[in-house]
């Protein structure tokens, strides 16, 4: 069981949550407190030491970032919630923080308890919160791939390419390193964007900046000496960008 | 067309025509199905002789116009300014056809009835596609189309879809295909040998442009269709106007031959161009004995016998200099093929001679299309930013108050831009008299109107049109939306179902009213209150009935005034996100909006209370968002805009007084329109 302190300052909203939990997850969440403000959220979370955190945004006198800059305690899991945030939510994207939309959807919570059941430690990794620091207050220019060891915080240009298997994701690194996280290429492809980076293939997005040459048949070849098909479909766009490019 | 069939019915009887003429009055008080007026029977009649006799066109269709401005029928005067402004463009006068275009478009704009609606916009489109305005020619192109078909008018229908079908090549293969068969249908449906022509050169051209791809197949698809036009624009030819198309078939036709499978079928080939050379020769079409003039030469150079070329270019260029008027692009072309001619012969003499004359024709021919380019940009800006021009006045107010000396100065450059344009329309009415002065006008000129256009497109177009879109975003708070959204899940969650479907049923309604409300002018006083309410009862929801509200009105204020929508709305969201939300759970929430009206004045005052926290507190709070820091700022925008019109428009945000506890007040003046 979880003990999981609930931080929300509409009533409603709160309760709509622990009905969804009740139901998605009876046996495995216990709530142990809610809190409305940020004064109370740090209060509860330091004395409670909960094992999660369901975390909006807005509250009433502050954010749920002032709550996470005033806590001592902080191994616990942390789920934010938010209505529309859209600058929060590409930080947690690059930070690799667990976050809910609402109206709540009763899957997405179920994965994201599931997800936490996988995690080995029961904390909230220090270099996430780092990460989630240095991303809110800047552009990100680095990412954080979570596997089952570690948390990897990679530099954007040091990625050359990524390949997907089902919904696995393989990221090959200049150093020569390969790192595979469980999500899908389609979570990423969001963050790696053109005019950096393009998605030449339903399993293939590259850093279009390690490209060595490509030929009119839809080959690829990147800097690490692999070489990339183009499908069919994304042909047209991406010598349109190649020409852009030069 | 519809000539024809009135001698059909006249022949066929009394009886049938009292019954036609039934069928007639039903349709034109029941369906809107307009036949054509006898007027516009005239008009296009005398439209008909553009080819034969342009003088005798446009007296006849001045006539046709005269008359219906003497029986005051405007739908006809529309139909007349189309068919002039269309008379126009084949005399190639964009002045005239743009101020006919204008004001048939104008005129209809006074009239519901279908046919003239869709003449107009046939002119307006037919204006833009001149003056290479593809997406706007598309616009009103479409319009006019489905006007005509509602109309039941084939033949029109089928030139427009033809019109369109070429518009959209090469950027939308199957668009192209989806009009060019439309036209044909139309086509077929109006029976008649000069729009079954039309129809079936575009879809011929739908299918020679996918022949580069295509396969041996496509190609013998492609011949056969155009023998078969050929072969029906000769049986049909005392029927068709525009004679030309009948030799367009010809070239065509000759045209796929040489792009045939190898090696090309020559007499086939010769035969078509042959046959294209008797027609213009009959009908005197220079453009049809031009191109075939042209692409035999082509077909001898490829093949090496360069004499037979030479003599055919050289018969072009002796051609086109008999003519009364001089066509810069073909000589220059014909001067280039020789050129080629020439250097393949290896005979350098006249490679040079050919030369030297390419290139005289050639700087002539670059002045010339970039006078046309900027006589475009003349033409794009006259007619479709004249609304826009009385927008960009006001904002040139704008900037005076900002920064006087800036705005003279952009003032001046348009002054003077003005002043260029209409000394660039007196210079081209001289262009044939004098062309030395113009070449020297043109780089002055050019220059000064880029500046012209750009400065419009970004600082005028960008701030007008995206103002709806800002407005609407800064009353629909995202987060607003879907905590609300939360609300109501979480009550259906709770299973209150009835409380969940009446807030669901608020919510609707307000986004209704929201979108509705941002895309007018002006709304009721009643209107405006309606959305309020639910728009704070939706957020009463969020606050769980936290806190109350009341709307009054003094009795001097009429409810059905009007004023700009959706001004209060962002006050009372500061008024319940930072006055009513961050207060102690023990203290009810309450907001007082009170109306009061200045009749002298014209003004509405709006004055909004709250017991909330206060301004001194909220700030120490910070927690202004993205949102909220966007709507003030429209807010601000707007209304410093209505204070040119309504000194008092504007709004004071205070403290409310210490006796009175905390809390915020807003003091809102709204000019009444």
């Amino acid at each position: 069981m979880y003990k999981t302190i609930i931080v929300e300052d509409e009533q409603r909203i709160r309760e709509a949550l622990s009905i969804m939990l009740e139901m998605t997850a009876p046996d495995k969440i216990q709530i142990i407190a809610y809190a409305e403000s940020v004064e109370e959220a740090v209060k509860l979370i330091d004395r409670l030491k909960p094992d999660l955190v369901f975390m909006d945004i807005m509250l009433k006198d502050g954010t749920g970032f002032d709550v996470l800059q005033q806590i001592a305690f902080n191994s616990f899991h942390l789920i934010f919630t938010t209505a529309y945030e859209q600058h929060a939510i590409n930080a947690f994207k690059y930070s690799a923080i667990d976050y809910l939309l609402k109206p709540i959807d009763a899957e997405e919570l179920k994965t994201a308890i599931e997800r936490i059941e996988l995690l080995k430690e029961r904390v909230l990794e220090n270099v996430q919160l780092n990460e989630l620091q240095f991303n809110l207050s800047k552009t990100p220019d680095r990412i954080i791939l979570p596997t089952q060891e570690a948390m990897y915080v990679v530099k954007l240009d040091q990625i050359i390419r990524c390949e997907t298997s089902g919904s696995y994701t393989t990221f090959f690194l200049i150093d020569g390193r390969k790192i595979m996280v469980s999500k899908p290429l389609k979570n990423y492809e969001e963050l790696l964007e053109p005019p950096a980076f393009f998605r030449v293939h339903q399993s293939h997005l590259i850093n279009v900046n390690c490209i060595v040459s490509y030929s009119r048949e839809g080959m690829v070849l990147m800097n690490d000496k692999s070489s990339v098909p183009i499908s069919r479909g994304k042909k047209e766009h991406f010598f349109k960008l190649m020409k852009d490019e030069v | 067309m519809h000539l024809n069939s009135r001698f059909l019915l006249i022949k066929k009887g009394p009886l049938k025509f009292i019954f036609l003429l039934l069928l007639s009055f039903f349709f034109t008080a029941f369906a809107n199905a307009q036949q054509p007026s006898s007027i516009e029977k005239l008009a296009a009649y005398g439209y008909s002789k553009r080819f034969a006799d342009s003088s005798s066109c446009k007296k006849m269709v001045l006539q046709a116009l005269e008359l219906a401005k003497k029986k005051n029928i405007i739908e006809d005067e529309v139909i007349c300014y189309s068919y002039l402004a269309l008379t126009q463009r084949r005399l190639l006068h964009l002045k005239e056809f743009t101020r006919y275009a204008d004001t048939a478009f104008y005129l209809s704009k006074k009239t519901n009835k279908i046919r003239a609606k869709a003449f107009a916009s046939m002119a307006m489109g037919s204006l833009k596609s001149y003056i290479d305005d593809k997406p706007e020619a598309l616009n009103y192109l479409l319009a006019s189309y489905k006007l005509f078909a509602k109309a039941g008018a084939h033949d029109h229908c089928a030139k427009i879809a033809s019109d369109i079908s070429y518009l959209f090549s090469p950027a939308s293969p199957t668009k192209v295909e989806k009009y060019a068969r439309e036209a044909l249908y139309h086509a077929s449906k109006a029976g008649d040998a000069e729009s079954q022509l039309y129809a079936r050169l575009a879809f011929g051209s739908h299918l020679t442009d996918n022949l580069e791809t295509g396969t041996g197949a496509k190609w013998l698809e492609a011949v056969h269709f155009f023998k078969e036009t050929a072969a029906f624009a000769e049986k049909h030819s005392a029927n068709i106007v525009s004679k030309s198309n009948i030799g367009v078939a010809y070239i065509n036709l000759a045209d796929l031959y040489s792009k045939g499978p190898k090696p090309i079928d020559e007499k086939a080939f010769l035969n078509n161009l042959e046959k294209a050379t008797v027609i213009a020769k009959k009908y005197n079409i220079k453009i049809i004995y031009r191109s075939a003039i042209g692409l035999q030469g082509f077909y001898f150079t490829e093949k090496g016998d360069y004499t037979k070329a030479e003599v055919l270019f050289i018969e072009g260029i002796k051609y086109q200099q008999s003519l009364p008027y001089t066509d810069n692009y073909l000589l220059a072309a014909f001067y280039d093929c020789l050129k080629d001619v020439a250097a393949k012969r290896k005979d350098f003499e006249a490679y040079h001679n050919y030369d030297t004359l390419y290139a005289k024709y050639n700087q002539l021919k670059y002045n010339e299309s970039t006078q046309s380019l900027l006589q475009n940009a003349d033409a794009r800006y006259e007619s479709s930013k004249k609304i826009e021009r009385i927008k960009q006045l006001q904002l040139e107010n704008e900037l005076v108050q900002k920064n006087k000396l800036l705005g003279y100065g952009i003032a001046g450059v348009l002054l003077i831009g003005l002043v260029f344009m209409f000394r660039s329309y007196y210079y081209r009415q001289r262009y044939y008299l004098n062309r030395e002065d113009i070449l020297k006008q043109e780089q002055a000129n050019s220059e000064l109107k880029v500046q012209l256009m750009e400065k419009e497109t970004i600082e005028n177009l960008a701030a007008t049109l995206s103002l709806e879109r800002r407005l609407l975003r800064s009353q629909m708070d995202p987060h607003f939306i879907f905590n609300a959204l939360g609300n109501i899940q979480s009550m259906i969650l709770q299973k209150d179902t009835m409380p969940a479907v009446s807030y669901l049923n608020k919510f609707a309604k307000l986004t209704r009213q929201v979108l509705e409300q941002s895309r007018k002018e002006t709304i009721s006083l009643d209107e405006e209150i309606s959305t309020l309410r639910n728009y704070i009862e939706l957020q009463q929801l969020r606050l769980n009935n936290g806190f109350d509200y009341t709307i009054e009105c003094d009795e001097s204020v009429e409810t059905d005034l009007l004023i700009p929508p959706l001004l209060i709305q962002p006050f009372i969201e500061n008024a319940v996100e930072h006055g009513l939300k961050p207060m102690e759970k023990e203290i009810r929430g309450l907001i007082e909006i009170r109306f009061t009206q200045q009749i002298a004045q014209k003004n509405l005052v709006c004055t909004i209370k709250d017991n909330g926290i206060g301004l001194a507190a909220s700030r120490k709070l910070k927690l202004k968002d993205h949102h909220e820091s966007l709507s003030t700022k429209i807010t601000d925008e707007r209304l410093s805009k209505m204070k040119q019109e309504n000194e008092y428009a504007g709004f004071v945000v205070s403290e409310r007084d210490e006796e009175e506890g905390s809390g915020c007040i807003v003091i809102l003046n709204i000019p009444i329109l």
